[in-house]
């Protein structure tokens, strides 16, 4: 009986400090930036 | 940044070949060796997509076709078809995979070009760009997780497209009139524009805690007011980082600010960390001065660019006078087949008007710009001297023929050759001839009737 129950505390163990910890909470799966640019043509040098 | 090993897609929202219309022969050779340093830069800093605008086609749409071959990135447009078969003339979208997800590119043209294009290219037509976008759009929304929009289409039309198709994720703008930066949020859809005439790099980043379609995200004005509370200090740090490289002075006073902004910086940083439990993306404009170093590639084809263009402009060959001539003797120096006579000629008639016009800054606008480097003196030439482009093209102020320099009666009023009696002399000066120079962007606070004050002439109508 002591020794089947070992698995079950250790799921639950296992489940709670994956619960509690930063990987399934705080860290974003996926990160990426876009990066733009618009009227670089446009750009004009002050004359004076 | 894709050297610091982030995962980076870069676009470009269109019209970046030409400026202006290529008015002379030597104004199409120089513009196309800006597209071939423009084109090379490109392909150094791995340009993924690049939109195509109605200024992108001023050469033929065969010449931006024959583009593709040298550019290692595509060129879209969704709208711009060929008017038989009604098929895109470039590609009309690109699917780019980015850390697992896919990314539908569409790139659209403003169909208001449709008859100024006709003329050159009666094959071509631009199709309705929100109708033709929709229809897109909810076929891509199969296959991607989000949806990008390239466009050209100018601020109004972007916030109509905006109301009229919420499959799109993101719009990013160009085209049109612009006065201003956007940044906000029409029925969800976020769409952004850089600062106008360039010098700015915008970005945004992403970050996904769920990326099960549809793709939704955590909005919130809390989250706007720090992304703009950032981007405040982000400009200013690279404010009064630039004043401080261009003085060469530490002054105490601005390290202490740039510290304490530093330092707002990080705080506010981190504030943004709490919204990535969930799906997030915020915008930040980059203002590109201090913030992105020099390439060495890239500055090695802008220096090859500055020589051959220098190459181009050869000035008309007018022996400078020697100081001790006297009037007349200029006068008969100036040459005969010239149709600017300058305003050492119109003195004989109008003397009281030449003394007054030589208090004028116009009498030393040529020297006002010995100063800025010679490809910037090339650009500023044609408002900054008499009769360019009619006379000649010349590269720097010391090749403006000796009386020709500054902005003299002529270059308001018309060549004068002929006058009185023939010529082409106009003798009005509206708004309109003014502003051929005081643009918005070169002459910020010009006032036709305080401006026409300080000259000494009347207002005309």
């Amino acid at each position: 009986m002591k020794n089947a129950l070992h698995p079950i505390l250790f799921i639950l163990i296992f489940l709670l400090i994956l619960h509690w910890t930063p990987i399934s909470h705080g860290a974003p799966k996926t990160k990426f930036s876009i990066v733009y640019t618009n009227d670089v043509m446009g750009e004009v040098e002050p004359c004076g | 940044m894709k050297k610091e090993g982030r995962k980076i897609l870069l676009f470009d929202t269109g019209n970046v070949l030409f400026r202006k219309p290529l008015q002379t022969e030597n104004k199409k050779r120089d513009a196309l060796l800006r597209v071939d340093l423009l084109i090379q830069s490109y392909n150094e800093m791995g340009y993924d997509v690049v939109n195509v605008g109605e200024k992108d086609l001023m050469m033929g749409v065969k010449f931006l076709l024959d583009l593709t071959g040298t550019a290692k990135f595509p060129f879209i447009s969704t709208n711009l078809l060929d008017k038989k078969t009604r098929k895109g003339i470039f590609k009309p979208y690109v699917i780019k995979e980015m850390a697992g997800l896919k990314i539908g590119i569409i790139g659209l043209i403003d169909d208001q070009y449709e008859s100024a294009l006709q003329e050159k290219e009666p094959g071509l037509t631009i199709s309705d760009p929100i109708s033709t976008s929709k229809a897109l759009t909810r076929s891509l929304r199969e296959y991607c997780d989000l949806i990008v929009i390239l466009s050209q289409l100018g601020e109004s039309l972007d916030k109509k497209l905006a109301r009229a198709d919420s499959e799109i994720d993101l719009i990013l703008g160009g085209g049109g009139e612009a006065k201003k930066a956007v940044n906000e949020r029409v029925n969800e859809v976020p769409i952004y524009r850089l600062e106008p005439r360039g010098g700015y790099l915008g970005r945004i980043d992403y970050s996904f805690m769920d990326t099960k379609k549809p793709i939704k995200f955590s909005i919130s004005t809390e989250r706007d007011e720090l992304e703009k509370r950032l981007e405040r200090l982000i400009v200013r740090t690279t404010q009064i980082k630039t004043e401080m490289s261009k003085s060469g002075k530490q002054e105490e006073m601005k390290i202490k600010e740039l510290k304490f902004l530093e330092s707002k910086q990080k705080e506010v940083e981190k504030t943004f960390l709490s919204f990535e439990e969930k799906n997030f993306y915020r915008h930040l404009s980059i203002p590109v001065q201090l913030s992105v170093n020099d390439d060495p590639k890239i500055m090695k084809g802008v220096e090859h660019y500055r020589a051959e263009s220098a190459k181009i402009y050869k000035p008309k060959v007018v022996s400078p006078p020697s100081k001790d001539l006297s009037e007349k003797e200029m006068i008969a120096r100036i040459p005969k087949d010239s149709l600017f006579v300058g305003a050492i000629t119109c003195k004989k008639c109008h003397e009281v008007n030449y003394r007054n016009w030589l208090k004028t800054k116009h009498a030393k606008a040529s020297q006002t710009i010995v100063a800025s480097p010679k490809y910037a003196q090339e650009e500023c030439l044609m408002c900054h001297s008499t009769g360019y482009g009619k006379i000649g093209e010349y590269a720097t102020v010391d090749e403006i023929p000796f009386f020709l320099k500054g902005v003299q009666c002529e270059a308001c009023h018309g060549s004068g050759r002929g006058h009185p009696g023939k010529g082409e002399l106009e003798r009005k000066v509206t708004l309109g001839v003014c502003r051929n120079c005081h643009t918005k962007d070169q002459s910020p606070t010009f006032n036709y009737v305080a401006y026409l004050e300080k000259i000494g002439c009347r207002i005309s109508k």
